[in-house]
């Protein structure tokens, strides 16, 4: 073996120099993140049938409302309850539905809330629909332009639970003019526990 | 350390350097004085290549990378071919008897004297038809279940033979569709029966008799063509029953 000092070559020097070059010019031009770990968002309206590969996802109805009852328990809004009622029907085996969030038109986002029978996640299997109500508290000025985000994979972390895989994202269709009278308005609903979707509750199919 | 012995002058008719000049000193290349530390001598010949000077570490290399495969290989039986159910351990048809036999960790919730310990779960399982049905039969706890709008119902029917005091948990029995779809595959089952491979309302999780029959129902999409019948019990491995 040889010791001693090693020969600085421009041979090598250029390797070394061409090889960052290259790496950098790589991960600039190449859209990776973009590519890579977007989830597929398929996006859609009320009332309308998502195709989501793992699952058919179709929000039937959106609400808003001061207070939530379910047969055990009411819930008071610290600004306003979005009720979100949906149906998840698996299409390929038994699957978990975890993420749900809404996004305002400000970018700011809204985690469901589980109380008064509000469900924060859903499991179903192919072979039938499976009725979902997601309640989410947010402020008036969320309410104007607002989506909601269902998809099988958790929205923690940035999406991390959603890359590479289909998310589904339905405009709630308030309006500003909309927003203001739903807030005005002090309504209550009556939750349902998840269950087997009725065909009206099922929307329609494409 | 390097000792420099300077030899004396040879004298005459002794020459035990005839090849060197007259007065040199044999030790000293030309025009070194006595005493002094030749340089190094260069190598002769081409400087060894790099593939020469790192023979040791090519051999190794694949060595070492079989090496740290195989230690770190643990993680395919202890993570990834425990997890779910996707060996196909056997494969009969419709009527026609499988043999199954597995092991499993007993954690003695209905024999005690089992817990902690690996148990042979052996049976005999034999899907004796698959048809679909108009209703639902009452189950054996809670409300009468009607098929949902959008949906059919099948009925798995199911024969089973087994030394009484087998564990029967974990038992899986779905429907496969042509397109893969995978029904029933995880339980409790429509009618909320989580003990699926023992006849409804069973107490506990094993075996009574030595043979039983049992029937599961599946909801099913209506226009799905219904092709296999995967039997598990917690998986890795399945029996699959072809339908005709």
């Amino acid at each position: 073996m040889r010791h001693g000092r090693r020969r600085i070559t421009w041979q090598g020097s250029l390797l070394v120099v061409g090889g960052v070059v290259a790496g950098c010019a790589l991960v600039a031009t190449v859209p990776q993140e973009t590519v890579v770990e977007t989830p597929f968002v398929v996006e859609g309206a009320v009332g309308e049938t998502l195709d989501l590969t793992y699952a058919d996802l179709t929000v039937t109805e959106v609400r808003v409302a001061d207070t939530l009852e379910s047969f055990s328990e009411a819930a008071q809004a610290g600004g306003t309850f979005v009720v979100v009622d949906a149906t998840w029907r698996a299409t390929q085996g038994a699957t978990s539905f975890v993420g749900a969030e809404i996004t305002d038109a400000q970018d700011r986002t809204f985690w469901p809330t589980d109380q008064a029978g509000c469900s924060t996640s859903a499991k179903a299997q192919p072979g039938y629909a499976w009725h979902v109500t997601y309640c989410f508290d947010v402020p008036k000025d969320a309410l104007a332009g607002a989506t909601v985000r269902l998809a099988r994979g958790g929205q923690t972390e940035e999406h991390a639970g959603q890359r590479r895989d289909a998310a589904g994202v339905v405009d709630l269709g308030i309006s500003a003019a909309d927003a203001k009278e739903l807030w005005e308005a002090t309504e209550t609903v009556t939750t349902e526990s998840p269950g087997y979707a009725t065909a009206r509750a099922e929307g329609s199919e494409e | 350390m390097t000792t420099l012995v300077t030899p004396a002058v040879p004298g005459p008719g002794q020459d035990p350097y005839p090849s060197l000049q007259p007065g040199g000193a044999p030790s000293l290349q030309p025009g070194l004085l006595p005493g002094s530390v030749p340089p190094d001598v260069p190598v002769a010949g081409r400087p060894r290549g790099w593939w020469r000077r790192n023979a040791v570490w090519l051999v190794l290399l694949p060595i070492a990378i079989v090496v740290t495969t195989a230690a770190s290989s643990f993680r395919v039986w202890a993570f990834w071919w425990p997890d779910g159910v996707h060996y196909e351990s056997q494969r009969v048809a419709l009527g026609e008897p499988a043999h199954l036999a597995s092991e499993y960790l007993d954690m003695g919730f209905d024999v005690p004297e089992r817990a902690n310990t690996y148990v042979l779960r052996e049976l005999d399982a034999t899907v004796t038809g698959v048809e679909q049905v108009d209703e639902l039969p009452a189950p054996a706890y809670g409300m009468p279940v009607e098929i949902p709008e959008g949906s059919v119902a099948y009925e798995v029917q199911l024969h089973f033979a087994a030394e009484p005091r087998t564990d029967l948990s974990l038992c899986t029995i779905a429907l496969v569709s042509d397109d893969g779809t995978r029904y029933g595959e995880a339980s409790p089952d429509v009618l909320g029966n989580s003990n699926r491979c023992l006849p409804d309302g069973a107490d506990g999780f094993v075996s009574e008799r030595p043979e039983w029959d049992v029937s599961s129902f599946v909801l099913v999409d209506p226009d799905a063509r219904i092709e296999q019948v995967r039997l598990s019990f917690g998986g890795p491995d399945y029996l699959a029953v072809e339908l005709p």
